[in-house]
């Protein structure tokens, strides 16, 4: 039994692949089906997203047939010319396959490392295989436990903890501020993209309360009819200045919206409380200097910049932490599928030490004469004591291994060695007997 | 060691394990089951701390409050007293177990290796009774308490704005409330303090009403009491009139926190009983 995957992610392949070579959501029950047809395959899932397509597969073939199966398969299913996409194509077998599955879902192979989505989206891509029946014993442990190693890689690693983009950033500084945004008030200075973005986020983080103001009165009403805001003008800056408690400036110009000594008069009629002033224009609009007055902080888009890059700097270093958590979860994995297929394989070598001790008791039966029932009974004893004495070593000793997750591989390869000479020797003597 | 101290040392092995806890839970992720251990922890510590102050109480015939162990003892369980109020009052009070906690189990550690001997001051066995003074010690112990909470707050306050001031992250900034957390924990603890200072004195004036004034006269203690009170009324004011708020504010907290510590390690020092 091989593990293999099948796929192209967003380091691979540019857009113009990954879309072609993606899975509708209604299309996948039938796909999965089309892929797994119990014999070459027997367990497969599609993982079809935005920045990856994967296609996951549990197959008895060798390696190289399976990888060649799955790309059949692409080339049945996406009428596109194979020479777009096939140089992307990347393949992982058994441990690296695993390992795959693993880091995928923990989110150390997305573009933003550490995005929550995508374990949402691989929960999702089961719950597909398991309803479309293409979900075996193999992906029903491996999934779960992926699931399981993401969990743990987001509590004990601090991966996910940081904001990283300058929007999400400004509501982390200003909850590192005012705790609560509920209740606060923020005042928009001019318009812009980002500044938009920014706004909505802090709405979303429960901001009630926001004022807007601009050069030209039309779009700041209209700006604020659009957020149910209240609109003022330019000239009124000053008196709001006191009521807001964040202020985003995003405006054109050439001379400072808001000076220092406007500030610093604001801060007594606001009874001290902290005033967070973000200043994403470019030239800055907020006089630098504001950022000494004690308790305002002042931010421009550089110093958020910097914070989204520091956040994304720790986020790496985080990951390879996650590594090692992920390493290990791949260990244990491997060897719980090993523990899975070790019981046929100790039957069959207690089955074969017997069939030999049987098959010599015959051998020698005409030098024994006729035996009494007793002495019959007395000899498959003695037979089967020797067996078991010679044997209850090895196989306490695999049984343990494998309950305690300590089977080497090299053990487990001797006994699989040991197999198939059994099994050859048998096709011999069946061929010679014929 | 007394067999009695046993008890001690259960707490301080229990305040430890609290601290063990709110350290993991910071690290990785703050699960009911840990914040559940940590109260359990604090629990049990507050448990087996009293115990051993009512065992002390009546060993002695008199309120635990002379020996330094007694005293350490005593405050270290006004301490985990008002931090476990604190952390009921308010969510982010958590994060100042970092700090509380370890100085909790010092002073039980002190309390543990400080001899229990008992030298009483002739006299004062009288004062010793009356029913008074133990609520006087309780709430002056209460109010250090108040004002330590107060303090800590107050410097975790600098320590956040410091790092948001600078924009340059660290350990600080992630596992440090936000600055308005810090301003009301202080904020709740200011004003406990104050008011555990004023029950405190206003207690502190009955028994120099009833007692035998030899023992009292002259005694830097009262009019340094006197002062701080003075001081902390005055910080209130401004707080609650005025709107003094954020850096200023949290020095004054420090400041107020440090001239009261001087006070208490001075009226040690000299011998007189607060």
């Amino acid at each position: 039994m091989t593990i293999v995957l099948v796929g192209v992610n967003h380091r691979t392949a540019p857009i113009e692949v990954r879309e072609r070579l993606a899975f509708a959501e209604e299309e996948l029950p039938q796909a999965l089906r089309q892929l797994v047809d119990g014999t070459t395959i027997t367990e497969g899932l599609i993982l079809s997203t935005c920045n990856r397509v994967e296609v996951l597969a549990v197959t008895p073939l060798s390696e190289r047939a399976a990888v060649e199966r799955i790309r059949a398969f692409l080339r049945e299913r996406h009428r596109v010319p194979p020479d777009t996409y096939e140089a992307a194509l990347y393949r992982y077998v058994d441990r690296d396959a695993v390992r795959h599955v693993f880091r995928v879902t923990a989110s150390l192979d997305s573009m933003v490392l550490g995005e929550p989505q995508i374990l949402g989206q691989v929960k999702e891509a089961y719950a597909q295989a398991v309803a479309a029946g293409t979900v075996g014993k193999t992906l029903h442990r491996l999934l779960p436990r992926a699931f399981s190693v993401a969990k743990r890689v987001r509590t004990e690693t601090a991966i996910g903890t940081e904001a990283v983009s300058v929007s999400s950033v400004a509501v982390e500084l200003a909850r590192k501020i005012f705790e609560d945004l509920e209740g606060r008030a923020v005042l928009l200075i001019g318009a812009g993209k980002m500044a938009e973005l920014t706004v909505r986020h802090l709405l979303a983080a429960g901001v009630r309360q926001l004022f807007i103001s601009n050069r030209t009165r039309e779009r700041a009403q209209q700006l604020a009819a659009h957020f149910a805001a209240e609109a003022l003008s330019l000239e009124a800056l000053p008196i709001h200045l006191a009521r807001a408690d964040i202020v985003i400036c995003s405006v054109g110009g050439t001379d400072y919206v808001l000076r220092r000594e406007q500030v610093a008069a604001a801060m007594p009629v606001r009874r001290n409380r902290p005033l967070f002033l973000i200043d994403i224009s470019v030239p800055r609009m907020i006089e630098p200097s504001v950022g000494h007055l004690e308790n305002v902080f002042l931010y421009d888009i550089d110093d958020l910049e910097q914070i989204v890059r520091g956040h994304l700097e720790h986020r790496r270093y985080e990951a390879a932490r996650a590594e090692v958590l992920v390493d290990q979860a791949v260990e244990e994995f491997m060897t719980s599928l090993r523990r899975l297929e070790i019981g046929p394989l100790i039957a069959a070598f207690r089955r074969r030490l017997e069939e030999i001790a049987y098959g010599e008791l015959e051998r020698h039966r005409r030098y024994l004469g006729p035996l009494t029932p007793e002495q019959e009974r007395a000899l498959r004893h003695l037979l089967e004591g020797i067996v078991n004495k010679f044997a209850h070593p090895a196989i306490a000793r695999l049984h343990q291994a494998a309950r305690e997750g300590t089977l080497r591989p090299e053990e487990l390869s001797l006994l699989e060695l040991w197999g198939d000479i059994v099994e050859a020797r048998e096709r011999q003597s069946s061929s010679s007997s014929e | 060691m007394d067999r009695t101290d046993l008890l001690l040392l259960g707490a301080l092995i229990a305040y430890i394990l609290a601290l063990l806890q709110l350290a993991m839970s910071l690290w990785w992720d703050e699960t009911r089951l840990r914040r559940w251990l940590i109260l359990l922890s604090i629990g049990a510590g507050l448990g087996g701390h009293t115990f051993w102050l009512v065992r002390a109480a009546l060993r002695f015939g008199h309120l635990p409050i002379i020996s330094t162990q007694e005293v350490f003892a005593l405050l270290a369980w006004a301490i985990a007293v008002y931090y476990l109020i604190l952390r009921r009052t308010h969510r982010r009070a958590d994060v100042l177990g970092l700090f509380v906690l370890p100085i909790i189990a010092l002073f039980v550690l002190v309390a543990l290796v400080s001899t229990g001997f008992t030298l009483l001051p002739e006299g004062l066995e009288d004062v010793l009774r009356m029913p008074a003074l133990p609520l006087h010690i309780g709430f002056m112990m209460l109010a250090y308490a108040g004002f330590l909470l107060a303090f800590l707050a107050a410097l975790m306050y600098l320590l956040q704005e410091r790092e948001l001031k600078r924009k340059r992250f660290g350990a600080i900034y992630r596992y440090f409330p936000s600055l308005s957390a810090c301003e009301a924990i202080g904020h709740r603890s200011l004003l406990f303090g104050f008011l555990m200072l004023t029950l405190g004195i206003g207690m502190g004036i009955i028994l120099l009403h009833r007692s035998d004034p030899i023992f009292w006269r002259g005694d830097p203690i009262i009019v340094l009491a006197f002062v701080t009170w003075l001081f902390y009324l005055v910080v209130v004011h401004y707080r609650l009139a005025a709107g003094w708020r954020g850096r200023r504010a949290a020095m004054l907290l420090i400041v107020g926190f440090l001239a009261t510590a001087a006070t208490f390690v001075s009226a040690r020092l000299f011998g007189h009983i607060l």
